[in-house]
């Protein structure tokens, strides 16, 4: 049956509805379980009733449906209104008002670059705090903020934005045959959103740091009762962005995707890019709404929750902490959509088991978003609780189990040299298989209560994150660069700063498996003498891990300067990116 | 240097857990140092797979580029989609192996054994973020974990607002607590000084305080709770927390309360730092350390007004120590 593009979308937004009410629901059930969770009594968790889903369906209409539909009305009538300034670079005004996807990945790239910097810098201040043991250069009060900076900075402007807003940006609608995203506004919108989150996160944080704490977790607690803090808006702003990328994604492949290309059959970096898409959506909103009824709650004495709830510090600890810790899971799904595209492409093998690894990667992101609690901690929770999220924790292995095997399947046939792409893609699938058997001891119970809070937890986050993520970031980065830029990147310099990446980022985390393994507890800054040598260690890991950072991103950006042309299709490519120029024009295939 | 040494030392015999754990301190550590043994063999399995075709990929890179192998025209085959289904079962199952087994030995830990002596375990409190623990059965608390070996010993968390973690690393023993109570058990045979740890994270800052589990003998656990259990010592209890034992101990708690009630004597809320108290004789005085030391030797020669002369005199039986700590008590109270 062929559907009219009217009905396509009519049937996407009544499907993007439907998410956004039961995301609602979810998100309603979360800030209850998280209230529970946290240990608070069982009847301090129950809502009252009506008023809370009242409530949450307002401010879900409020914020998300008439946007939509508002901003897809905007674009059925768009026309060519002289936004785009003809040429590729030009002032900075034409880059933010750009209404072409590929501008907005490539400023979603300088945002990322940005906030890095930053990142980096708390980390190798952590690192120094943690060689010294008693009290060093940081309070103990200070080291926490800084803990807490970095955490909330990595992840919310490094670790989830880095792969779907850069590159899923740049290639979701080129992959797709597209000419653009279907709704640029929206895109547009979340960009300005992401932007602005981004100045706001890491103002608090720097201020926060320097002054008297604007930023730790705790803080923003405090923050919310007297009506929202620098930090805690900064996270807000940043959720909407990711919002408005989700609904992009899932609307661009339903409807703008090239008549002939089956859902089934779009690319499998788009595929990724599809799920995560809905990722964004159902827990967007569903973060927005948890938050949000906290506040009306706490800060305009609506009744929400049964008896007088008194937002403790952990309750929101644990709220962000849901939110950020599935996120390390989450991020692996554009990243094993990567490592896939670099395998096939460089080894020249056609996708191992392709059927599969796509049922792999919806395994991916639904168990990812459900894991939540796995790294959390199990303390607190009833051991039903506990079993539960065991239990899930564990099944994320399989999905990761499959594609892992599809990559060293495709590697072990080809005859293919290494290159760029293929070292960073290489180094970032051995991370995903030390992540993965990090994660088999965190899931399961007895070694997973043991390692909870030590800084063995730390050590699986960071696989996942500096590790595969990031690793899968670059490769990704090495092998579309000749499409974003018109230059290729030096293969040896990628191969180079693949190596000396994949190597800091076991001398950086190594050390804390074997300390998590002794009960060094993690988020501490002080600590026994014994655990010093362990972070003397881990400490050389960390400034490795930001060299390599700083040799890849000093490699791509000296390829501008090169004058050899890349071509359209430097890498004989069947991919439909591959057959337009490089970089592309204005509107892709128009 | 040593850091490489041993770890290359533990790596040559993986999969024992004695290698990578602190070594045990308790008999009830066997099971999950079997588990955890096992979950090595998976970890190394596991990771030998993945890593043997990627060192294969960069062997046969290296024939190619030394010229010693020829590019192979030869394609490698369809892909073998049943074979990753395959694996997906295996591991499934796996998975659901692991699981269960991480199950079964979390229950063991957890559910202590019916004839367990039972250690109540508070949270960390201001200002040094330690954990007490109280040993049921006795009015001893103490900062420190002392057990005596042979005996299974059952620690029953109480729950607080900030979640906190007790870590006895040899014992396998690692608890986050939250607002529910949580338990866990050990049981030691042989006598030792282990580490303990208890975390915590308030509002401002986090807190890991080291202490010392000490596993003795029954008979001087005997003596430790009848002498040794009250006194202050090398990480031992503060002072504040010695003066509200022998505010139990010396019988004070008979006529003065902590919570602002009139007994038969003054409560000793918000007593310390008082500068004008009123006395019988109509003068009046500041409530420091001076006074406080001579009301408990000389309670007569300073009535506070509105109450009875009825306490008997404390010169003699109390220590210049156990007035300070008693002072210190009362200072608590006055926050």
């Amino acid at each position: 049956m062929q559907l009219s593009t009217m009905q396509r979308r009519g049937w996407l937004i009544a499907a993007i509805m439907t998410t956004t009410m039961v995301a609602l629901l979810f998100g309603v059930n979360e800030a209850v379980a998280a209230d529970q969770l946290n240990g608070s009594n069982e009847a301090l968790g129950r809502i009252t009733g009506r008023g809370a889903a009242l409530i949450g369906l307002l401010i879900a209409s409020v914020l998300v449906i008439p946007a939509i539909g508002l901003v897809d009305a905007l674009n059925l009538a768009k026309t060519s209104k002289g936004l785009d300034e003809p040429g590729y670079l030009s002032t900075a005004g034409s880059w933010l008002a750009s209404l072409d996807h590929k501008r907005i990945g490539v400023t979603y790239l300088i945002a990322v670059v940005f906030a890095w910097i930053i990142i980096a810098a708390l980390q190798v201040m952590l690192g120094i705090e943690r060689m010294t043991p008693g009290v060093g250069p940081l309070t103990p009060e200070r080291f926490l903020e800084a803990i807490d900076g970095e955490a909330l900075l990595f992840t919310s402007l490094v670790l989830l934005p880095a792969i779907p807003a850069v590159l899923g940006n740049f290639l979701l609608p080129l992959q797709l045959g597209a000419n653009n995203m279907i709704w640029p506004r929206l895109n547009r919108l979340g960009l300005i959103l992401h932007l602005l989150g981004t100045i706001t996160l890491t103002a608090a944080v720097i201020l926060g740091i320097n002054t008297n704490g604007a930023v730790s977790m705790p803080d923003i607690a405090s923050y919310v009762s007297t009506g929202g803090g620098v930090a805690f808006n900064g996270v807000l702003l940043i959720t909407l962005g990711a919002l408005c990328t989700g609904l992009n994604f899932v609307g661009t492949v339903h409807i703008e995707r090239r008549a002939d290309i089956g859902l089934a059959d779009i690319p499998i970096f788009s595929w990724s890019l599809y799920l995560i898409g809905w990722v964004q959506v159902f827990a967007g909103i569903g973060l927005l709404v948890a938050i949000k009824l906290f506040i009306l709650d706490y800060d305009f004495a609506i009744v929400i929750f049964e008896a007088n709830i008194t937002l403790g510090t952990s309750d929101f600890i644990t709220n962000l902490r849901r939110a950020i810790h599935p996120a390390a899971l989450v991020a692996l799904v554009p990243a094993a959509g990567i490592l896939t595209e670099i395998f096939k492409t460089h080894a020249k093998e056609q996708i191992y088991g392709e059927g599969e690894m796509r049922k792999a990667l919806i395994a991916l992101a639904l168990l990812g978003y459900l894991a939540w609690g796995v790294q959390m901690s199990f303390g607190g929770a009833s051991i039903r609780t506990q079993a539960m999220f065991s239990f899930i924790g564990m099944l994320t292995l399989v999905p990761i189990a499959v594609l892992l095997f599809g990559w060293l399947m495709m590697l072990r046939r080809t005859q293919q040299d290494l290159n760029g792409p293929l070292a960073f893609a290489i180094g970032s699938a051995l991370c995903f298989a030390l992540g993965a058997v990090g994660t088999m001891f965190l899931s399961a119970l007895a070694t997973g209560a043991y390692l909870q809070d030590t800084t063995f937890a730390s050590a699986v986050f960071g696989y996942y994150t500096y590790g595969a993520v990031v690793m899968a970031f670059f490769g990704g980065l090495w092998h579309w660069w000749p499409k974003i830029s018109g230059r290729s990147a030096d293969s040896h310099l990628g191969t180079r700063a693949a190596a000396i990446l994949f190597v800091s980022v076991n001398v950086a985390y190594l050390p804390q498996v074997l300390g998590g393994f002794q009960g060094m507890p993690r988020n501490s800054a002080i600590f026994d003498t014994s655990m010093a040598e362990y972070n003397m260690v881990a400490f050389l890991g960390v400034i490795g891990i930001v060299a390599g950072v700083l040799i890849a991103l000093q490699g791509l950006a000296s390829s501008l300067r090169s004058n050899a042309a890349a071509g359209a299709n430097p890498y004989e490519s069947e991919s439909l990116e591959w057959t337009v120029s490089s970089p592309p024009q204005d509107r892709n295939f128009a | 240097m040593t850091l490489a040494a041993s770890f290359l030392m533990r790596t040559a015999n993986a999969s024992d857990a004695q290698n990578w754990l602190p070594s045990a301190g308790a008999e009830s550590a066997a099971t999950f140092d079997a588990f955890f043994s096992s979950q090595l063999c998976w970890a190394m399995i596991i990771l030998a797979l993945v890593l043997l075709p990627v060192l294969l990929f960069f062997f046969r890179n290296a024939l190619r580029n030394a010229g010693w192998t020829k590019e192979t025209a030869s394609t490698p085959g369809e892909p073998i989609a049943a074979l990753q289904k395959v694996l997906g079962i295996i591991v499934l199952a796996g998975v659901v192996l692991v699981f269960a087994q991480g199950l079964d030995t979390r229950l063991n830990m957890v559910v202590p054994p019916a004839d367990a002596m039972s250690v109540t375990v508070k949270g960390p409190q201001a200002p040094d973020y330690g954990c007490t623990y109280y040993y049921d059965g006795t009015e001893v608390f103490s900062n420190q974990l002392v057990t005596p070996s042979g005996q299974a010993v059952a620690l029953q968390f109480e729950g607080q607002d900030d979640h906190y973690t007790v870590s006895i690393p040899a014992f396998r023993i690692q608890e986050t607590v939250g607002n529910h109570a949580a338990s866990s058990w050990f049981a030691a045979a042989s006598t030792g000084e282990f580490t303990a740890r208890c975390t915590t994270r308030t509002a401002s800052s986090s807190h890991a305080t080291a202490s010392v589990a000490r596993v003795v003998s029954q008979e001087d656990y005997d003596n430790w709770i009848l002498t040794d259990g009250g006194k202050a010592g090398p990480g031992g209890l503060p002072p504040e927390m010695l003066g509200e034992k022998l505010y139990v101990s010396l019988g004070c708690n008979a006529c003065h309360s902590v919570d602002g009630s009139a007994v038969i004597g003054p409560t000793f809320k918000d007593l310390y730092g008082t500068d004008n108290r009123a006395l019988a004789d109509g003068s009046s005085v500041t409530v420091d350390d001076v006074y406080i030391s001579q009301s408990i030797l000389e309670p007569a020669s300073q009535i506070a007004e509105g109450y009875q002369p009825v306490m008997p005199a404390f010169a003699g039986r109390v220590t210049d120590e156990d007035i300070a700590n008693i002072t210190a008590f009362i200072a608590t109270l006055a926050q």
